[in-house]
């Protein structure tokens, strides 16, 4: 009898055994799929990239060093940063970051593209959200894929959290926003992998003396400041201005200021600790809301929804949303009218400081006919 | 046939000029002295816009956000700029019902003082909601003058406020455009 | 088929395998799900069944070592210990019986923000207490569990209003006050509510016949080691100590359960880690259904669905809404319910204090903790006392929860009054 149960529990015991080393080998391909690099095509402009480690040397050898791409004018001029895929689940800032990357020629000035800010976001997904692995572009010649990360930095490279985090500026967090890249600055020298980036970002913006530093983002339709400037006390006329501006070329954007008792965000603490003007711009995102319907790749790209256009209905959103949604090639289109407007007002409020890009990509053509058309074919 | 397309076409004319009349008899010129002081009430970043269009319109302008009463010496017209941003009442370290006793406190000594008032709301229908609408409530009838962005007006909410007070409204599309309202303003 | 669909189906499909067919929870939410991601015409989705389950990686990790260092306390003679020294200080004393044995069991949730770490430490320590001082056994769960609820909201460290305050941009400062308004008064109404009608005064002699071994003149002070070990190394963490090492929930009970290797009554430490991995593999087993199920809602657009339908209740239902749906979605877990309805309704209340109603809101949602089939608080509650059925336990939190509950949708209702004293 006992020979039986015996026989009876190894057999349960390997069955088991056997499915779960199925299941980790056949699932954890897919999850490996996430560490394959996107494919930036390096534009004509570029002068050199450079890793984010050159700033901070610590951060070498780490999934938390990224690329930077660096355009160098003729003349002198003013110095610009812009950040992409801090977030990796706001795709509008990645590919924001790399149409410029692909498309600018710098004459003065110089500029810094960092399109996966935090570079390990990019190789896992949120559980619990459902969302794709990655997403499609349609360029004339062919898809090009990109990854859709998570909003933090993998545990897997960054764990485990602590119970509450207090950030490098001393507010406290709970312990997941420890791998939110954007409540880790100003950064630590000897912090966690994110707050290791982040210090590596605020060095190169001290080390390069950037003049004007943008971070891209996205925000769910339901977040209060959406479509919006968000910008450091040091830049408020620069960015009454843009606003003014954008207003004339036919885009809505909600101007605010940033919160001097909300720790640790790019807009406060670059403004604080560097003399850059800090700017972060909001597109809205229906994809990593909490009110979206069946997450999918279409979500992302055509940003329909119509969980969120009931929510519109009933007054329950911070932007408008219709049937048409607000597809990407909208939110890139913003992305890149509002950086152009900055870079056109800069000069009037820094005298010499002035940045000329040729090549600039046109927002309103992104917006009729998708950002595919300022990307390279696939290689 | 052709004469009464003429006929339609001219009595259109006639209707579209008596309407455009109508709206410039809104028009409000030189009533508002210098030098001025523009505040936000709600704390929005509108009161940034309101200050560059200040400049531009080569108006002598201090911009202080959050204001107190004790600023308002030597000033001949008090601006305030409406709209609640709850990012911008965290900047200020405020919260609405402190913003609201600060403005009313100001808007109090404002009255004392025969300082007019100009209220601007320049951010549109997204500046809206019921926390910038109790502000319009309160505060819109001590102005002498208001200009507001068209979209911010899709209710009705200023025109109805504005006629009751009988305070003159201009409306204008966009915040750039309240440019020259305002520059025609003051003397 | 339609999103609302695949919830029934998947709702249907769970309630068949774990009621007709008596399959274990964990194992008929897991099919659940897998027939969810068919139905929704994702195949059997596997990447998401096991991305889901990792949603509750660090909960199990935390679950695991926890039940591991009380396995060592009641081995090592600590347990009996500090039972002994309770009955002595209040065995007269009803009372302060009550309230202290409540706020020892709130204290661990105070400082990790979590209800199962306080349920599975202190409120394991004091059980045998209030059991042998006349409470019934599912009683005593149910104080253990609506202590560590009220310990999870309890300042100085509330994860559910933190998450909350992350999604609306408010900083986790000044919330003390508001939280122990709704707290102090729910700490003292629960306690004596559950504990005051059973537990009875006893003279000494009963007392002594009562009290299990102490094992202090053998050991002496070392016997509380593996509990100083967890309590100073999770202050550190909470508090933010320079130099005090970051090392998660999970490594400091098990560093509390090493160090009792060597304090107290010697055991054999892989038969005790053994033990405690089988007596936590039913909620484990749950844990990782739940993560898969909720993952393929997602990804069919059931949670969206679910989300929008008590969202756009009518205003007047609002409060309702907030009332039924937050602890309902706790199902999933409480921090869930904070971020994924807390959030919104924060913002559908924008015009009020919002560290007034994220602390109400948290004190909401923490009642997710009793929600079937997670129940983390219940269910643990119910294993420190030994009963099988934890729904015995859930009975007796019912009212309790009514009083958190009605606590939060006054606070929420009072927020313009109490906005003025804050």
């Amino acid at each position: 009898m006992s020979f039986i149960t015996i026989k009876k529990e190894t057999i349960k015991g390997s069955i088991l055994f056997l499915s779960i080393i199925l299941i980790s080998f056949f699932s954890g391909k897919q999850f490996l799929q996430m560490h394959k690099k996107d494919i930036i095509i390096q534009g004509p402009g570029i002068s050199s990239k450079v890793k984010l480690s050159v700033y901070f040397p610590l951060l070498k050898g780490t999934p938390g060093d990224t690329d930077v791409y660096v355009f160098k004018g003729k003349e002198e001029g003013g110095n610009l940063l812009i950040l992409g895929g801090t977030h990796p689940n706001e795709p509008a800032g990645f590919l924001t970051a790399i149409i410029l990357i692909e498309n600018i020629h710098v004459d003065k000035g110089k500029v810094f593209i960092i399109p996966q800010a935090n570079h390990s976001g990019f190789t896992h997904n949120d559980p619990h959200e459902g969302n794709p692995q990655r997403f499609p572009i349609q360029t004339p010649e062919g898809i090009r894929w990109f990854r859709y990360g998570s909003r933090l930095t993998n545990p897997v490279h960054q764990w485990p959290d602590p119970v509450l985090y207090v950030n490098p500026s001393g507010q406290k967090l709970s312990g997941a926003e420890s791998r939110n890249l954007n409540r880790c600055y100003p950064g630590k020298a000897k912090g966690n992998l994110t707050e290791r980036i982040a210090f590596g970002i605020t060095n190169l913006i001290k080390k390069e003396q950037i003049d004007l530093a943008i971070d891209l983002h996205e925000a769910a339709p339901e977040y209060p400041v959406i479509n919006a400037i968000v910008f450091h006390e040091n830049s408020a006329e620069l960015a009454a201005l843009v606003y003014m501006e954008l207003q004339m070329e036919g885009f809505e954007f909600r101007l605010e200021a940033s919160p001097k008792n909300l720790r640790g965000l790019s807009h406060r603490e670059w403004g604080d600790t560097t003399k850059v003007k800090a700017i972060l711009l909001e597109s809205a995102n229906a994809s990593h809301g909490r009110l979206k319907g069946k997450p999918s790749v279409a979500l992302i790209i055509d940003g329909k929804d119509k969980n969120y256009v009931k929510a519109s209905r009933i007054g329950r959103l911070f932007v408008p949303f219709d049937e048409k949604g607000i597809p990407l090639k909208v939110r890139v289109g913003r992305h890149v009218a509002a950086i152009k407007a900055f870079l056109s007002n800069l000069q009037e409020v820094e005298l010499g400081k002035g940045i000329d890009i040729t090549n600039f990509p046109s927002a309103r053509e992104i917006i009729e006919h998708g950002t595919g058309i300022y990307l390279e074919p696939p290689k | 046939m052709k004469k009464i397309i003429l006929s339609i076409f001219i009595l259109h004319f006639f209707i579209v000029s008596a309407l455009l009349g109508q709206e410039k008899k809104d028009e409000v010129i030189n009533i508002f002295e210098q030098p001025i002081l523009i505040t936000s009430a709600g704390q929005s970043a509108e009161v940034q816009i309101a200050s560059v269009l200040a400049k531009r319109a080569g108006l002598s302008a201090a911009l202080s956000k959050a204001a107190f009463a004790n600023e308002l010496k030597g000033i001949r017209t008090l601006v305030i700029v409406l709209g609640v941003s709850l990012k911008g009442l965290g900047a200020a370290g405020l919260d609405i019902s402190q913003e609201t006793n600060r403005v009313q406190i100001l808007v109090d000594d404002a009255q004392r003082k025969n300082i007019p008032i100009l209220c601007l709301h320049l951010g549109g229908e997204t500046r809206r909601g019921q926390l910038t609408d109790d502000l319009i409530n309160t505060f819109l009838p001590f102005s002498k003058m208001a200009i507001v962005v068209e979209s911010g007006n899709k209710d009705g909410l200023f025109t109805s406020i504005c006629k009751e007070n009988h305070i003159p409204l201009i409306v204008v599309e966009r915040a750039v455009d309240a440019l020259q309202p305002l520059k025609k303003a003051f003397k | 088929m339609s999103e609302v669909l695949i919830v029934i189906f998947m709702v249907f499909v769970f309630a068949l395998l774990a009621m007709v067919l008596k399959l274990p929870i964990g194992v008929s939410l897991a099919f659940s799900a897998v027939a969810g991601a068919i139905a929704g015409g994702e195949g059997i989705a596997l990447r998401h069944l096991v991305e889901g389950s990792f949603g509750y990686f660090d909960t199990i990790l935390i679950i695991v070592s926890a039940m591991i260092f009380m396995r060592v306390l009641l081995v090592t003679g600590t347990l009996d210990t500090i039972t002994a020294i309770l009955l002595k200080t209040f065995y007269k004393r009803k009372f302060s019986l009550l309230l202290t044995v409540m706020v020892l069991i709130m204290f661990p949730g105070m400082i990790t923000g979590s209800s199962t770490t306080a349920v599975l430490t202190t409120g394991a320590l004091v059980a045998p207490v209030l059991m042998k001082m006349g409470l019934p056994k599912v009683k005593t769960a149910a104080f253990i569990a609506m202590g560590g609820i009220l310990g999870m909201i309890a300042p100085p460290v509330n994860i559910l209003v933190m998450i909350m305050g992350g999604g609306v941009d408010m900083p986790y400062v000044g919330l003390t006050l508001p939280l122990l308004i709704i707290v102090i008064p729910l700490a003292i109404i629960i306690s004596l509510w559950i504990g005051y009608r059973d537990i009875k005064i006893i003279d000494y002699t009963q007392m002594q016949l009562i009290l299990p071994k102490s094992y202090t003149k053998k050991y002496g002070f070392a016997l509380f080691l593996p509990l100083f070990t967890v309590f100073i190394l999770m202050l550190g963490e909470s508090l933010s100590i320079p130099l005090m090492p970051k090392l998660g929930i999970p490594a400091i009970f098990l560093l509390g359960s090493l160090v009792g290797l060597f304090c107290g009554r010697p055991f054999n430490f892989f038969k005790v880690t053994q033990e405690a991995a089988k007596e936590a593999m039913p909620i484990l087993s749950i844990l990782v259904g739940v993560g898969m199920f909720i993952q393929i809602m997602t990804l069919t657009g059931g949670r969206g669905w679910l989300v929008m339908s008590f969202l756009s209740l009518p205003p007047v239902f609002l409060y309702l809404g907030i009332a039924m749906s937050m602890p309902l979605f706790g199902a999933v877990s409480a921090f869930g319910s904070a971020s994924i309805l807390g959030v919104p309704f924060i913002l559908a209340l924008i015009n009020k204090n919002a560290i007034i109603t994220s602390s109400a809101l948290s004190a909401i949602a923490g009642l997710g903790d009793l929600m079937p089939p997670t129940a983390l608080a219940g269910i643990f509650a119910a294993q420190v006392v030994k009963e099988k059925n934890y729904f015995k336990v859930l009975r007796y939190c019912l009212i309790p929860a009514l009083f958190e509950l009605s606590m939060g949708i006054i606070i929420l209702l009072l927020a313009p009054i109490l906005d003025k004293f804050i």
